[in-house]
């Protein structure tokens, strides 16, 4: 403690006489202003982040400057569930909106409050606003940036329309995507391990030999032992979406983003782009989280049990090490219209994996559900008419299963199918 | 008594005019060497602590009474003779096949008041410090319950305190009085058997208090006294710290000291010795 305070140190108020107290320093606070409008220091036009470029970029003279931010990845912070942060997230946002008067022109322009950007409707300017959440931790720290090029969307829409059987072969041909939205979604990300303990009867099938009516016989019967046992999880990461305002199932399957990408939270990211705040509050996507975290450690309890007969199931769990995160995570929106109907699709941002509504071609599906359990039903016909002929009896038989394997081929056809405009 | 060999010496004296508040004498025990003081004049009885000897006046030729500064602090006796009564017999009973002097009445007999002494340091300190402050803080958790038979999932949430850790440096300049420090070598064994006194009951000296009693006079200096005065000193400033700096814990404390101002005055602690 040669020179004091030593670096870092700031003085702190001291509830003793005759003793100096000196805590670290905060983190120098960038300024920070309420709305951060995006100008060309050259030209003074409207610049906006390019992902091509992973920088703000002028249009208008070329000008170009990356983000101050580096990769943090799994190590961007991570927050625990102090019961003062349950308290203040629950508050939200409020319902109120927002009345911003741009910097450029003088407009003013209403704004929903879970708005973070929006872009001048009358002189064009791109702006971020800087919202005063109710605690620090409840603004967006972090954010995975866009990778994948608005060009680059409609092609791989397109490709996903295809990809499937189910669909109309002129589908990739009629349907006209309107332009894709680029858009920053709030997450939450959750970290938990699972610590539980399980009993429960597990039915086991033996055999055994009886005497009756004079001979010996076999049969089975099922035994129920208790059994028990422990199971530790740890789940990293769990996403849970923290908007209520679009499709849960898609923005689910679309959910595959590289989190080791992600950076601190830059305005400069936001140029141009549309970015939304939470409205899902972070109790009730950690109940959701929680709810996924604890099926998953049930099914790993059921799967330690010796059979998959299992009754009288139990078991206690402990959560423990929660934290959480809350990102914004890069998403294409788009809809478009086939045969006068409108369908929503979502394109990650980041990986460019395809989620949406697909419009199902009905007698497509149905004709191929015919050929599926087709052989199945001449064969059993065959082996009725053919029933006295001594071979009859076994094509029947070979018909009948051919026919049940049809059905249940049919039934997971048909779910697919219905699940195909499921949003 | 005083023999002829002890009366030819001069013997050592305390002048109470202005300081213990009557005149006291130095004695010791030829036997065990225990030294005490006791009122002037007063009859010089068998050693308290081995009971071998008569106690005999301390000559000149012992340094440790001059300039012994009266105590600040004394701890009257408070316990009523029924109670040491019964105490004292507890003990006698409690050693199977006692030797035949030692039974209650014997020990009864020889019983007598003694003060034991302990040194009382004020000093000032000026440091430099550091440490990691420890703030309480509550987290939200859940346990959960699954059961075939009664439907379902039941939640419960539950509520586990946590400590966080910060960083603390910061300077000191206090003053601790009346820390404690062992007056005597054998300090550390008489607590252990006699257990700890309630010092909050302490009183200012009074020169009554030693009308039947005598002092066992100290057989470690304050110099000496003092490296056990330290690790106390550190801990009051280590207290001081997480009070100043609004924590609820504090570890890994590490200080620049200096001290200065020291100073020893004595404090009596009653015990009864047999």
């Amino acid at each position: 403690m040669d020179a004091f305070p030593p670096p870092g140190f700031i003085r702190a108020e001291s509830a003793l006489e005759g003793i100096e107290v000196y805590v670290p320093a905060p983190p120098e606070a960038a300024e920070r202003k309420d709305v951060v409008d995006f100008k060309c220091p050259n030209c003074g036009a409207t610049t906006a982040y390019s992902v091509a470029d992973g920088g703000l970029r002028c249009e208008h003279c070329g000008y170009y400057a990356a983000p101050d931010q580096d990769v943090v990845g799994k190590r961007a912070s991570e927050f625990e569930f102090k019961v003062e942060t349950l308290e203040k997230a629950a508050r939200g946002w409020g319902k109120a909106r927002k009345e911003l008067q741009c910097q450029n022109c003088g407009a003013c322009t209403s704004l929903p409050d879970v708005a973070l950007t929006y872009t001048c409707p009358f002189c064009g300017s791109n702006k971020v606003i800087q919202r005063e959440a109710s605690q620090d931790v409840l603004r967006p720290r972090f954010l995975v940036p866009f990778k994948v090029t608005p060009e680059t969307c409609c092609p791989l829409a397109r490709e996903w329309m295809g990809s499937s059987w189910m669909v109309s072969s002129d589908l990739r041909r009629l349907a006209s995507i309107a332009n894709f939205t680029a858009i920053y979604l709030p997450f939450w990300t959750f970290d938990a391990a699972t610590d539980a303990t399980w009993r429960a009867q597990v039915g086991h099938i033996e055999t055994e030999r009886y005497y009756s009516d004079g001979e010996w016989k076999t049969r089975t019967k099922t035994v129920w032992k208790w059994e028990s046992g422990r199971v530790h999880r740890f789940f990293d990461d769990l996403l849970v979406p923290g908007t209520a305002r679009l499709s849960k199932v898609l923005l689910t399957q679309i959910r595959d983003y590289d989190l080791s990408q992600l950076v601190a939270y830059d305005p400069a990211y936001l140029a141009g782009y549309h970015a939304q705040a939470y409205d899902v509050l972070l109790e009730p996507a950690w109940t959701e989280a929680r709810q996924e975290m604890r099926e998953c450690t049930r099914d790993a309890c059921r799967g330690q049990a010796s059979t998959s007969q299992i009754r009288n199931f139990s078991m206690n769990l402990d959560f423990g090490d929660e934290s959480w995160r809350y990102i914004l995570l890069p998403v294409y929106l788009a809809v478009y219209n086939y045969q006068d109907k409108v369908y929503q699709v979502m394109v990650n941002g980041e990986t460019g994996t395809v989620a949406g509504q697909r419009p199902v071609d009905w007698t497509k599906v149905a004709l191929v559900l015919a050929a599926v359990v087709a052989p199945g039903v001449l064969l059993s016909l065959l082996g009725l008419f053919t029933f006295f002929t001594g071979i009859g009896i076994a094509i029947g038989i070979v018909g009948f299963i051919l026919l049940i394997l049809g059905l249940i081929v049919d039934f997971v056809i048909f779910q697919k199918a219905q699940g195909m405009d499921d949003i | 008594m005083i023999s002829d060999m002890d009366a030819a010496k001069s013997p050592q004296r305390l002048d109470g005019s202005h300081t213990w508040g009557q005149a006291m004498q130095g004695a010791v025990c030829p036997h065990c060497d225990w030294r005490y003081l006791l009122p002037e004049g007063a009859a010089l009885p068998m050693c308290p602590h081995c009971y071998q000897a008569q106690l005999t006046v301390l000559d000149d030729a012992w340094e440790g009474l001059s300039g012994l500064r009266p105590p600040e602090l004394f701890l009257p006796f408070s316990l009523d003779a029924a109670a040491l009564e019964r105490r004292v017999a507890a003990f006698a009973e409690g050693i199977p096949f006692p030797p035949h002097d030692l039974n209650t009445q014997a020990l009864r007999s020889r019983l007598r008041a003694l003060y034991l002494p302990v040194w009382l340091v004020d000093v000032g300190v000026d440091a430099a410090w550091q440490g990691e402050a420890g703030f309480d803080y509550e987290v939200v958790s859940h346990q959960d319950r699954f059961d075939d038979r009664q439907g379902g999932w039941m939640s419960h949430e539950v509520k586990e305190k946590r400590v966080r850790w910060e960083p603390r440096v910061g300077r000191l300049r206090r003053t601790y009085s009346n820390v404690l420090a062992p007056a005597l070598e054998e300090d550390a064994v008489i607590r252990r058997r006699l257990g700890g006194y309630d010092l909050k009951a302490a009183q200012s000296y009074d020169a009554d208090a030693l009308a039947r009693s005598m002092v066992r006079l100290p057989n470690r200096t304050p110099e000496d006294a003092w490296s056990d005065a330290v690790p106390k000193v550190q801990a009051l400033a280590t207290d001081e710290c997480r009070h100043a700096a609004q924590a609820d814990h504090f570890r890994a404390f590490r200080w620049t000291p200096a001290y200065a101002d020291q100073n020893w005055t004595l404090m009596l602690l009653p015990d009864y010795a047999t």
